[in-house]
């Protein structure tokens, strides 16, 4: 399973720090969509007193999308959805890519 | 000079208080937008869904027989706009400024309707006219721009935009 699209967004800094789509997403609006989709979630976990984000699953017809946390940045990652896959694995495979997206030197911290 | 002053003079006279809440109810609908959209999408949202409406906007004045805005560079709008915001009667003065840092400050001094609106809409938000230049400011430095909320008085606003210098150019 490999990811199709991937953007981290900082929380501090309130921006898009790192992004890597396929063309047909990667308008500054398609982009900026998934650091307004961090901030809506973060809004509905401090509504309902859910605390702090660990991750997020969406699972649409075509897609998967995932969305993981680590201190204050969150990656949100595309895949495509060719087979059925337990949650805690794309959990687990957005972690990793995590890891190796934040030892890329371009990533501000 | 003398007779736009004259005339801000006679409209300050003539227009019924009622003009100023109704202005005001128009800030606030503007603010709880605003205020809204940075609350539940972030200032990511406001940029991303505010900013390519006003830049499309600003290319309508030709169409009501107005001298364009749209400059060559930010100085040049900024010129255009200030010259058009006076034109309105709206303020007596305006500044847009370049700081040392690359942040921008703009001002409303006088604005005819500040006393009233903040008054109504509460001092939370930003200046409408700022949001259109800092929107402008995204268009001619083609970087990410940031809006604080404005410092909103009685007699007008000051609002700080931040243009991301460092950050990669926006389509």
């Amino acid at each position: 399973m490999s990811a199709e699209g991937i953007i981290l967004f900082d929380e501090i800094q309130e921006k898009t720090v790192f992004a890597e789509v396929p063309p047909e997403f990667s308008s500054t609006r398609q982009i900026a969509l998934g650091g307004m989709f961090v901030n809506m979630a973060k809004r509905l976990s401090h509504e309902f007193k859910a605390g702090s984000i660990n991750s997020v699953v969406i699972s649409c017809e075509e897609k998967l999308i995932c969305i993981s946390k680590r201190e204050h940045q969150f990656i949100i990652v595309l895949y495509p959805k060719n087979e059925n896959i337990e949650d805690s694995t794309i959990i687990q495979k957005t972690s990793e890519i995590f890891d190796n997206i934040l030892k890329n030197d371009k990533i501000k911290n | 000079m003398i007779v736009i002053g004259l005339k801000r003079k006679l409209l300050d006279r003539m227009m019924p208080k009622e003009f100023g809440f109704v202005s005001g109810l128009f800030h606030t609908g503007v603010f709880t937008l605003q205020s809204g959209i940075d609350e539940t999408l972030g200032k990511i949202g406001m940029s991303e869904y505010i900013f390519p409406a006003i830049k499309e906007s600003m290319e309508t004045t030709e169409q009501l027989g107005i001298e364009p805005v749209v400059g060559e560079n930010i100085e040049d709008f900024g010129k255009r706009f200030i010259k058009l915001l006076k034109s309105s009667l709206l303020v007596e003065n305006a500044s847009l400024k370049k700081k040392e840092d690359g942040s921008y400050v703009f001002s409303l001094n006088n604005c005819f309707m500040a006393k009233s609106a903040h008054t109504v809409a509460g001092t939370k938000g930003v200046c409408p006219m700022a949001m259109v230049t800092a929107a402008m400011i995204e268009k001619y430095t083609k970087k990410e721009v940031m809006v604080e909320y404005s410092n909103l008085t009685p007699k007008g606003s000051v609002t700080n935009i931040i243009a991301d210098i460092t950050g990669p150019n926006k389509e």
